[in-house]
């Protein structure tokens, strides 16, 4: 009941390690690592002092933009829920969607890694975000479109579409 | 690992998942890409069917395709792995005459849906025949749909079996012609039913719902409801939109909300919100004061009722409200002076509120409080607001002696000592 009546008083930042494919370490934030529900899920497994992670998928370049997204979601929803507490109007909502859409603007390769790594760490809001941008891609393209788009070879033997 | 060849490389599972975003009429195209994606679309666990992308609709052939292509792909995929299904007709809303496509599907549907594992079908804008052999389905959505009844038919009756479904939300569906919607669903969990748009003119009816938790009804009502059980349910919810102002409506408007919440004895939340209900509030209200009046002046002795909140009110079946509980309530002659010297108040969860009262809260409230704790002998809450009368730097001798009395009726003396040092040296005695 006490806890209560001091919201106020936080405890002390601890920090987790997450060590990239290539050996880079990462040192961040507990609060931001859970957003992976993998690390989340081993997190009570794992003693106070030893809190590192090897994930050997995740190439450090995409780590970096990983945690650079989940920061990014962390603080701004922090920001969001004070100013619904305080009963502002703000439109932290809409400027993360800008900053989503601005952050998933990259090319197919990175894009590539940045999927791979969301389905790996299981970070289901990235996955999405993601996913939403190869689909919208895809959306109203041919084939001959996508395949260029996306830099895919043609091996077919028959192509209806290649005489369009 | 890096690859040049970029989202070819990706694990079918992601691009199930990309094709999940997409429409059928795009994903087939993507077939085409190379050989990887040739057949990747055959086992694809969600499919979204949309008349819009064949645009046009309004041309009765355009609809033919559609329905076809449903047909089609619905034949060549591997039933048995279809999760999601969402086939969103566009054509039934404005036109008059029936699409055949309904019928095509759920015959379809009988052929191998049995062994499908479809857990989510949403349907909108289709007819809707049956789904009772869809053995896995666990969320059933129809928007805009239309029931049709059987060419034979006994009765104006339309029964939708669904045995295994959990979640079902009617939304906006059409019942003409309809007697009544029949509803056979014992593994139901949740029920949302939403009639935007006009007043259902036929009943509903749900059996052997035993598993059922929440209702919610939003929108016009039905004629008329029957619930065979509702013993299980934790919450209910009725939105309603209450337009109809003839006496007639009115009292069938009423009698069906009464019908719907008698059946409702266990649930822990029901929530009414009635809009274009104003008449019915000032009545209630006017019911209430006459109470109050009746309390005052009616009766051999003045009650001063004392605690008159929402939640003391109650309503009967025709919408009277009444006072209730005279807990708190006093009573005396008439012709004698009214006077309390006590705050009272009844017990409440205060510790889920009071991070967010502490800033507005006065020295006067923070004493009434300390007065509740000793009452009920809550130490803790006790010390902490002794903290915050220090804090206010209010304190009067008295908080000491209401903080004293709290360590003293729990018997906890090295408290009582502390507390009595410092006011010795402030000289409260004396005072």
């Amino acid at each position: 009941m006490k806890d209560s009546f001091n919201p106020s008083i936080e405890p002390p930042k601890k920090t987790v390690t997450l060590v990239s494919s290539d050996g880079y370490d990462f040192e961040v934030e507990e609060e931001v690592a859970l957003e992976s529900q993998v690390i989340k899920d081993g997190f009570e497994d794992k003693a106070v002092d030893d809190r590192e992670y090897l994930l050997f998928n995740v190439h450090s370049d995409t780590l970096e933009l990983i945690i650079k997204y989940c920061e990014k979601h962390v603080s701004s929803r922090k920001s969001i829920s004070a100013a619904a507490a305080s009963s502002s109007s703000s439109n932290g909502e809409e400027a993360l969607k800008e900053w989503d859409e601005h952050f998933i603007s990259v090319d197919t390769n990175t894009l590539y890694d940045i999927l791979m790594a969301a389905d790996y760490l299981n970070i289901k809001s990235l996955l999405d975000l993601a996913i939403q941008k190869v689909a919208d891609t895809i959306h109203g393209r041919s084939p001959e479109q996508i395949r260029k788009k996306f830099n895919i070879e043609n091996d077919s033997i028959i192509d209806p579409w290649a005489s369009e | 690992m890096r690859s040049s060849d970029g989202i070819s490389d990706l694990p079918d599972v992601l691009i199930h998942l990309i094709f999940s975003f997409l429409d059928m009429k795009q994903v087939l195209p993507a077939s085409l890409l190379s050989k990887r994606w040739r057949y990747l679309w055959v086992s694809l666990p969600y499919l979204n069917f949309d008349e819009l992308m064949w645009h046009d609709s309004s041309n009765r052939q355009k609809h033919y395709q559609f329905m076809a292509f449903v047909n089609k792909i619905l034949c060549l995929c591997e039933g048995s792995n279809i999760q999601k299904l969402q086939i969103s007709s566009r054509n039934g809303h404005y036109r008059p005459y029936i699409a055949s496509l309904n019928v095509d599907l759920t015959i379809r549907m009988k052929k191998w849906m049995p062994s499908a594992l479809i857990h989510e079908l949403i349907l909108n804008y289709v007819h809707v025949l049956s789904c009772s052999s869809l053995c896995r389905l666990k969320t059933l959505h129809l928007t805009s749909c239309f029931f049709s009844l059987p060419f034979i038919r006994s009765s104006n009756e339309f029964v939708l079996d669904l045995p295994t479904v959990k979640n079902l939300r009617l939304d906006s569906c059409h019942h003409g012609g309809l007697g009544t919607l029949t509803i056979n669903a014992p593994e139901f969990e949740c029920l949302v039913v939403y009639n935007r748009s006009y007043q259902a003119s036929c009943k509903i009816k749900i059996c052997s719902a035993l598993n059922i938790k929440t209702i919610h009804f939003m929108g016009h009502m039905y004629e008329d409801y029957h619930f065979a059980d509702l013993s299980s349910l934790v919450a209910a919810k009725i939105e309603t939109t209450y337009k109809d102002i003839s006496l007639k409506g009115k009292e069938r408007f009423l009698s069906c909300l009464y019908k719907i919440f008698s059946g409702v004895d266990a649930a822990k939340y029901l929530t009414l919100v009635a809009r274009d209900f104003q008449e019915d509030r000032l009545r209630v209200l006017k019911d209430v004061v006459a109470g109050i009046l009746y309390l005052h002046e009616g009766w051999e002795a003045r009650v001063l009722h004392r605690d008159i909140k929402a939640n003391n009110i109650l309503l009967d079946k025709d919408m009277n409200g009444r006072l209730g509980d005279l807990g708190l309530a006093r009573m005396h002659g008439h012709g004698e002076m009214a006077s309390t010297t006590r705050v009272i108040g009844t017990v409440g969860p205060i510790e889920d509120g009071m991070p967010h009262l502490v800033d507005w809260l006065d020295a006067t409230i923070w004493r009434t409080l300390l007065g509740a704790c000793r009452i009920h002998k809550n130490i803790e809450l006790g010390e902490h607001v002794g903290e915050h009368l220090i804090e206010l730097k209010a304190q009067k001798a008295g908080d000491y002696v209401l903080l004293l009395n709290i360590y003293a009726s729990v018997s906890n003396w090295e408290k009582v000592a502390d507390v009595i040092d410092p006011v010795q040296d402030r000289g409260y005695w004396g005072a």
